[in-house]
């Protein structure tokens, strides 16, 4: 049988991340469940579900989001809850906002949490802090990631380097800032404490998001797999996630996942084998490792169910 | 001619009076000019600035800095309801009371 531990190598450091994208309805978190499964029956694997629709909830049987929960031997699974997450990370800065920004006492907790959790661009950043959490997380050798939609995935994958951005010129600033409050001090006999704890906070930060980036970009220690249906869309998405990945992030994808293939009986019952087979050829042309998992008459909604599309498994091209 | 010699003596005193109240007037204008122009170059900044480039820093930057900048923030919080009496914070900042 095809094992897909083989496509994901190398794999350097502790934890692996594998990152699956492509568009809603591919079978992102079927196929997300079948490589943590694999990956599970050798090293601890972490299967993490960014997803807000929760699907792996009722895959898995797991009753609540948010908590790491085991499901099988060496397999444990994570359900990101937007909304919970989002509390979690402003009910740390609640007293806070308060207490410097009086304005803000018109609003009671839940409002400054909505207030928050709807501003562009916080769910992403959200992510980021789980994602930056989970490439810490050393107790497992694999974690395997079921992204959300792929605009709100690219976004959060290109944040660090915006982070990393920002976080130069503020420093910049505040060294300059630090610099003159010293000279000042120095000039006017008074004592000055040296340790600036802004500029220590943004030293500690950039060190993270420096490591965030490197390790996004590092091909040994996180392989992108993206999945796609052999459907004019899904195809078409997948490809703005190959540039986007290759154009921006300057990495290259691991492994491609051509789902819910029809045998050619079925296709041609069902009109569409020209189609199916140009989309199949399109895959195999490019210059990645792809596989083929055939479409199953039921679908896959419970953990055993994967085990049939293991075997309905095949491989379309394997690239040295 | 001693009352001529006063009357000029009293006119170059009057215009120098005139003189220091011009250049006083002049001066607090000046500074209020200069307050006017950067408090409009920060308004400008502000509103425009997604278009010219100063993106705003993202949120959880702004939320993780808070903590190390409790003490700047609590001042910037205190100076902003005093931001509409311009001339009291020249004069302050001069060292009035």
């Amino acid at each position: 049988m095809t094992s897909l531990l083989e496509f994901l190598q190398p794999t350097l450091g502790e934890p692996h991340v594998v990152i699956v994208l492509g568009k809603g309805g591919v079978g992102k978190t079927s196929t997300s469940i079948l490589i943590a499964d694999e990956l599970s029956s050798s090293s601890d694997t972490l299967l993490v579900s960014f997803d807000p629709a929760k699907h792996i909830l009722e895959y898995l049987d797991v009753e609540e989001p948010m908590r790491v929960v085991r499901v099988k031997d060496r397999l444990y699974v994570y359900q990101l809850d937007i909304d919970m997450a989002a509390r979690e990370v402003t009910s740390r800065y609640v007293n806070l906002l308060n207490d410097l920004l009086p304005s803000l006492q018109v609003l009671n907790v839940d409002d400054v949490v909505k207030a928050f959790k709807y501003m562009p661009g916080v769910e992403e950043e959200v992510f980021l802090r789980k994602l930056l959490e989970l490439y810490k997380r050393r107790e497992f050798k694999y974690v395997v990631i079921d992204t959300p939609p792929t605009g709100i995935a690219l976004r959060t994958l290109i944040l660090p380097r915006l982070y990393n951005m920002w976080l130069e010129k503020l420093i910049e600033i505040r060294e300059r800032i630090v610099a003159l409050r010293y000279v000042i001090a120095r000039t006017l006999g008074r004592k000055y404490e040296v340790d600036d704890p802004a500029l220590k906070k943004l030293y500690e930060m950039r060190d993270e998001y420096r490591f965030l980036e490197a390790s996004l970009r590092d091909y040994g220690r996180t392989s992108y797999v993206i999945v796609a249906n052999p459907e004019p869309l899904p195809i078409h998405e997948m490809r703005e996630v190959v540039s986007f990945l290759e154009g921006e992030l300057r990495v290259k994808p691991k492994l491609v996942v051509l789902n819910k293939v029809f045998p050619d009986d079925v296709a041609v019952r069902l009109g569409v084998y020209e189609q199916q087979r140009r989309y199949v050829d399109g895959v195999r042309q490019l210059p990645y490792t792809s596989i083929v998992i055939s479409y199953v008459s039921s679908p896959p909604s419970k953990l055993r169910d994967i085990a049939r599309l293991r075997e309905s498994l095949y491989v379309l091209r394997r690239q040295p | 001619m001693v009352f001529k010699s006063l009357y000029l003596i009293l006119r170059e005193f009057f215009n120098f009076i005139r003189g220091i109240d011009q250049a006083l007037i002049e001066e607090s204008v000046s500074a209020l000019q200069l307050e006017y122009v950067e408090l409009e170059v920060a308004f400008l900044t502000l509103v425009l600035g997604p278009l010219v480039g100063v993106k705003t820093v993202p949120t959880l930057l702004t939320l993780e800095l808070l903590e190390p900048l409790r003490d700047e923030v609590r001042i910037l919080a205190s100076r902003a309801p005093r931001g509409r009496d311009v001339l009291a914070d020249l004069m302050s900042s001069l060292g009035g009371t």
